[in-house]
This record gives C-alpha cells, sequence and structure tokens, in this order.
C-alpha cells in the first residue's frame, strides 16, 4: 500500500490495537454466526 | 463445505503472523481483516442492488430473499469493517474518526441498509415488502456512491488506494489470500441467510391450516 | 372532453394539493413556528458563541428544513391515507406518474416557502449577510427543495403505509439526503462567507445533479410503490 510519507519512526507496538481489531472482527462474526444458526429453519410446519 | 470455509479463513488468517513488519509498524495487520470485510460489504451492496432491480422486473420469492440475505450480511461486514477502519485510524490517524469519502461512505452505507432491514421488518405483506425494499434498495445503490464522490470534494484523510504496483509481494499475497477467506465466509453466510429468508417467505405465503384441525394441534 | 394528458393531469393535481395545504393554514404555521424553534434549539445547544453559529449559519438552515421536512411530508400522506383519496386517485384514471409529481412538486414548494421565511430569521439571529447575489440564494433553496421533495415523496408513500411509519420516513430518507444536504449546506454558507475560489458552481452543479437524477428515479419507481 502506499504509505503516507511519514517520518522514519515506525509505530512502536500497537499490537493491543490488532488484537483488539481481530478481536471485534471474531466475536462480531461468531455472534452473527450464531444469530444465524438460531435462525436456521428447522421441522418446518408441514 | 462449512469446515472448507473456515479452514481457509483459519489458514489464511494464520499467515497474518507471517508478513513482516513495514514502516507503520504491526498496527498495519487490521488491513488484512479490514480491507476484505469493507470489499464484501461492497459486494453485498452490489448484489442487493442488482436483486432489487431484478425484482421489479420478474418478482421471484428467491429474488426478495436474497436481497434480504444481502443487506443482511452487508450490513454486518459493513459494522465490523468500518469498525476495524476506526481502530486502525487510531494509531495512523490519531483520530477515531475522519470525515474522509471512504468512512463517511460507509458510514451512510451502515444507516441506509439498517433502514432497509428496518422497512423490511414493519412491512407485514410479503408482497409489498418485497416491491418496497427493492425500490428503496434501488434508491440506496444509487445514493452511495455518490454519496462518495460528493464527500471527495471535502478532505480526505484516506489512505490511496493500494494497487499491485504499489504494494511490496509480501504483503499482497496475504492480503488477497484473506480476501479469498472472507470472501468464502461471506458466500457462506449469504447462502445461509438465503436459506432462513426463502424458508420465512414460503411460510408466509402458505395458506394457514383451518382452526381445529389436527395437523395443527400437533404442531404447536 | 378529452382526458388530460400527464402534464394536465399532474397540473390539476398539483392545484389540488396546494389548495389543501391552503386549506390548513395552520399546519403550515405550525411547521414554520417549528422551524424556528428548531433554530433557536441549535442556537441554544451550539452555545453563544456568535462567530461559532455564524460559521455554521448554512447547515442550520437545512437542517431546520430537512426536520421540517419530514413533519410534512408524513403529514401529506397521512390526509390521502385517512381519506384513502390514494384509491380514489387511483380509480380516476390519474396516472400514478402525475400523482408523483404533483404530490413532490407541492411537496417542493412547501420548504421552499419555509426555507425562504427562514432566511431572514437566520439574517437576524445569527447576524450573517447574503454575499452573494439573491437570486443565487433562491436558486439553492429551489434546488434544495426539489431534492428533499422527490426522495421524500417516494419513500413518503412508502412509509405511510408501514408500521413506525413516523420513524421509518426519516430512517429512510436521511441517508439518500446526505449529498444533497452537503451541497444545499456548503453552497448556503457560501452565500453567506462569500465564495473567493468560486466553488458555488460546483456545488450548484451536484445538486441539480442530485435533483435530475432523484426525480428520475421517483418518477420511475412511484408506480411500483402505489399499484395494489
Amino acid at each position: 500500500m502506499v504509505l503516507a510519507a511519514v517520518g522514519e519512526g515506525r509505530i512502536q507496538g500497537g499490537w493491543e490495537y490488532v488484537r483488539a481489531a481481530y478481536g471485534i472482527a471474531w466475536t462480531g462474526m461468531t455472534l452473527y454466526a450464531i444469530s444465524l444458526w438460531v435462525r436456521w429453519p428447522r421441522g418446518e410446519r408441514q | 463445505m462449512l469446515t472448507v470455509a473456515m479452514l481457509a479463513l483459519g489458514a489464511w488468517l494464520a499467515l497474518v503472523k507471517a508478513p513482516p513488519e513495514r514502516e507503520m509498524g504491526d498496527v498495519y495487520r487490521i488491513m488484512y481483516a479490514h480491507v476484505p470485510l469493507v470489499q464484501m460489504a461492497l459486494l453485498a451492496a452490489t448484489i442487493n442492488c442488482a436483486c432489487s432491480v431484478v425484482y421489479l422486473i420478474r418478482a421471484s420469492w428467491r429474488t426478495d430473499s436474497l436481497a434480504e440475505a444481502s443487506a443482511e450480511v452487508g450490513l454486518v461486514f459493513a459494522v465490523l469493517g468500518t469498525a476495524l477502519g476506526s481502530i486502525f485510524g487510531r494509531p495512523t490517524w490519531g483520530v477515531y474518526w475522519a470525515w474522509d469519502p471512504r468512512l463517511t461512505s460507509m458510514a451512510i452505507f451502515i444507516v441506509a441498509y439498517a433502514g432497509y432491514l428496518a422497512l423490511r421488518r414493519f412491512v407485514d405483506d410479503p408482497e409489498k415488502r418485497a416491491v418496497w425494499s427493492a425500490v428503496a434498495g434501488i434508491v440506496i445503490a444509487v445514493d452511495v456512491p455518490i454519496v462518495y464522490f460528493s464527500v471527495r470534494w471535502w478532505k480526505s484523510l484516506h489512505q490511496v488506494q493500494s494497487s499491485t504496483k504499489t504494494v511490496d509481494p509480501a504483503i499482497y499475497w496475504p492480503l488477497r489470500a484473506n480476501i479469498l477467506a472472507y470472501f468464502l465466509l461471506f458466500i457462506v453466510f449469504l447462502g445461509i441467510r438465503y436459506a432462513i429468508a426463502h424458508a420465512a417467505r414460503r411460510r408466509e405465503t402458505t395458506v394457514p391450516e383451518p382452526a381445529g384441525s389436527l395437523s395443527r394441534a400437533v404442531a404447536s | 372532453m378529452k382526458a388530460p394528458g400527464l402534464l394536465g393531469t399532474t397540473w390539476i393535481l398539483f392545484r389540488k394539493d396546494l389548495l389543501l395545504e391552503w386549506r390548513s393554514r395552520s399546519r403550515i404555521n405550525a411547521l414554520v413556528f417549528f422551524s424556528l424553534a428548531t433554530l433557536l434549539l441549535f442556537s441554544f445547544a451550539l452555545g453563544p458563541d456568535t462567530a461559532l453559529l455564524r460559521r455554521g449559519a448554512g447547515g442550520y438552515l437545512w437542517l431546520a428544513v430537512l426536520l421540517a421536512s419530514v413533519l410534512s411530508l408524513g403529514e401529506s400522506f397521512r390526509v390521502e391515507r385517512e381519506n384513502a383519496s390514494l384509491e380514489g386517485l387511483r380509480l380516476v384514471p390519474a396516472p400514478a406518474r402525475a400523482i408523483f409529481l404533483s404530490k413532490a412538486l407541492a411537496n417542493a414548494v412547501l420548504l421552499l416557502g419555509l426555507a425562504v421565511v427562514l432566511v431572514p430569521v437566520l439574517v437576524a439571529i445569527l447576524d450573517v449577510r447574503v454575499v452573494l447575489p439573491l437570486p443565487t440564494l433562491l436558486l439553492i433553496l429551489v434546488l434544495g427543495s426539489l431534492a428533499i421533495a422527490a426522495p421524500g415523496t417516494l419513500h413518503g408513500a412508502i412509509a405511510s403505509h408501514a408500521r413506525a411509519r413516523d420513524v421509518l420516513l426519516p430512517l429512510l430518507l436521511f441517508p439518500i439526503l446526505i449529498p444533497a444536504l452537503v451541497a444545499a449546506a456548503k453552497s448556503t454558507a457560501l452565500v453567506f462567507d462569500g465564495d473567493p475560489m468560486g466553488q458555488v458552481d460546483s456545488w450548484l452543479g451536484l445538486l441539480a445533479s442530485f435533483d435530475l437524477l432523484y426525480w428520475a428515479l421517483g418518477f420511475a419507481l412511484f408506480p411500483r410503490v402505489i399499484e395494489e
């Protein structure tokens, strides 16, 4: 990706952001998957 | 099928650990999830737009169900993708939010499709619901690009679109892999949600049993 | 006597809508006072710093018009529904498109009137001055009102038949109107602040394109919305 022309300094660490981000993403997707599972049509009333 | 998709997702995401840091540090890895999430949301919107148009031309419960499914799955991906984009913004731009074209368009995308789903929930007649959501879907699909271009006349903080030329191959391949993984996940979710919607359609349009019939007592 | 064509029908319906609105003048008065109240709310909520308020004047105008439009649009379809006159209209060979055009135009006229009334109030409260020529301001007000009226009429028709219609209409409408809101507010701000870089024309262009697009969309889609 084209990076902003920031100085040489790297953003140190930042792993907590990565963890937060992936945590949110995975939690969200899991919750949604559960909601799909719960709503899955089973035993149609004839 | 589900397990294949999950495996693919898991494996490729593990790859995220592998790519070396770039100038922005490890925070960059958020992109591996953010970009695919947003791309899938946009794909969902495209599907919804197509279904909306098709439904008005030739009505079919399948089309309507797919429209419903794509709107909901797209909304989920959009919310997650925008959240990730916002988290990425904090250490890189210093802010969680900025009024730049892409972020603003995504915010409107989210509100618009939430409205679409609300519309679907508040209309009880299945046929009216299908027609009106199709109309709403078309209006939204036309609007989101306009929003994007009009906000571009405002200031922009968002990064330049990545292209293969400017991406380091070490970054490029994991990104592609992740996109594929999220795509598979998207398809799985879409398929399941479609089945749910279609089943609901069938339930709604079946003539109910006469009161007092045996099967009704058995079923409840 | 042969049936009037599209434009003729539109004109007849339009006059009917305007007449109805004029007859319920009290409703229009209420709308005006509602918008004034909204402007006051903004002023109080955003603090006594006049300089700050003045910078936001363009935005406040259009926010006030937008909020009032939700009420007026809801109202305009509620009347029809209560009298089932939409069904009556359909029995008459009035094409749905004429209904759309006349309703949207009537709504636009109402909003334009509202905006025109609000401008002097804005000038008074926020101490802004109209720097650009008046015709430009008028053009902005016209284009902005048209921009709200078209999708507003389309979604108003949908929402009026759904549950939670009072919430559904703004929920559907606001995201759609964002580009128009931006363009209208920005150009109005330039009218008040002056336009050294000649940006008004591009914003007007955006607004005009939005209008064309959404009037066309409404024209095309409205018949599907009200058909049985």
